[in-house]
């Protein structure tokens, strides 16, 4: 069960999303350095989880929440590892 | 009627959420230097995410538990990368932006790169 | 390593507890074979790594009762504070930005504690902890406020020293 949500507020929400999304990939591609791309991937991540979540209430999946947890996870450890790389090399 | 109430709290709180993962994301875009911009992306993405779990969790019923517990992992492991990568990019021999005063921490890094 | 403050067998039921309500809250609509499963998981999984899990036991039970009632308001004050900052830091054309890195003291003994310290920092307006090392805490400051290391630890660290020096007692 959810409330009836109007059109319009979904579209809001989206475009929204998808444009600090652009933002950070922007930041990933562009550097300067490798510290930066591993910056703007980090925030990347961050706003993907809360797109997931949104998209689960889309769907009105409650397996797609499960599946933003396993992907905080991941990106939590991949943000982990990325950092231990630049600090002394795999 | 109390659905409603809570459901429309929960809209009100995505929007929030929303809102401020794109302003995290414009300061990734925006500031000068990685470590300025390592402080809006953590900050402003933290609240944004924490906000719209718990708006979606008041959202649809029967959601709340799991999503609090997304919000508790999420404010607990999102500091620690920022500050993971922090640590190892000004290792890593990132110059901080120009007007960076004082620079307290380059003493430290200095000190024990010549231990090495 | 640091030296173990609880018995095994402390350590080892806290782990059960913890994880066993992990698992009620991962599989949320409640059902009594869920909970079988979990309890026999939860037993094996501590068995394995109780030891990675804590140093001090169930007393880290009375801490997380402190942890939401008294240091979870505080915290939610501040970080909604510090996203307004960033908020009108990042939306304003000028970006009227000062940073440095200052670094700060903490009377906190217990790793942990200045672990969970250094991580409120990160949160708290302006500031982002870069490193600890024993008693100082290295912080980028966004806007920075004093260079002195007393001054500054007051003013960045102090509603979260308080209780934290209470919940690690």
């Amino acid at each position: 069960m959810r409330i009836e949500i109007p059109q319009f507020i979904w579209i809001a929400w989206f475009v929204i999303v998808s444009i600090a999304t652009i933002l950070a990939t922007i930041r990933a591609i562009v550097g300067p350095t490798n510290s930066d791309r591993a910056v703007g991937l980090d925030t990347w991540t961050t706003i993907t989880t809360g797109f997931w979540v949104i998209l689960a209430l889309y769907f009105f999946q409650y397996i797609l929440l499960s599946v933003s947890m396993v992907y905080a996870i991941l990106s939590f450890l991949g943000v982990l590892a990325i950092a231990r790389y630049l600090e002394r090399g795999l | 009627m109390v659905d409603l109430i809570l459901g429309w709290t929960g809209v009100v709180l995505v929007f929030i959420g929303v809102f401020f993962l794109f302003l995290g994301a414009l300061g990734i875009f925006r500031l000068p230097d990685l470590f300025n911009r390592l402080q809006a992306g953590t900050k402003a993405t933290t609240l944004g995410v924490v906000s719209t779990t718990i708006g979606v969790g008041l959202i649809a019923k029967g959601w709340l538990v799991f999503s609090l517990a997304l919000a508790i992992f999420l404010l607990m492991t999102n500091p620690i990368s920022s500050h993971a990568l922090g640590r190892a990019s000004y290792r890593a021999g990132v110059k901080p932006y120009k007007g960076t005063n004082p620079d307290l921490y380059a003493e430290k890094v200095k000190k024990e790169s010549d231990q090495k | 390593m640091e030296k173990a403050e609880a018995s095994s067998i402390n350590r080892y039921f806290y782990a059960v507890v913890l994880y066993f309500f992990l698992w009620i809250i991962l599989t949320y609509p409640f059902s009594i074979q869920e909970w079988e499963a979990g309890a026999a998981i939860a037993f094996t999984a501590s068995l394995l790594s109780y030891k990675e899990l804590s140093i001090s036991g169930l007393k880290n039970i009375k801490r997380i009762g402190i942890l939401l009632f008294w240091y979870l308001p505080v915290f939610i004050r501040e970080l909604i504070k510090a996203n307004l900052h960033v908020a009108g830091l990042v939306l304003n054309p000028k970006m009227p930005i000062k940073p440095g890195f200052v670094k700060i003291k903490t009377n906190l003994k217990s790793p942990v504690a200045r672990v969970w310290l250094a991580n409120s920092i990160t949160l708290t307006p302006g500031t982002l902890s870069v490193d600890i090392e024993g008693q100082y805490i290295y912080i980028h400051w966004i806007t920075v406020g004093s260079t002195d290391v007393e001054h500054a630890s007051e003013e960045i660290a102090g509603s979260f020293e308080k209780i934290l020096e209470v919940m690690f007692r």
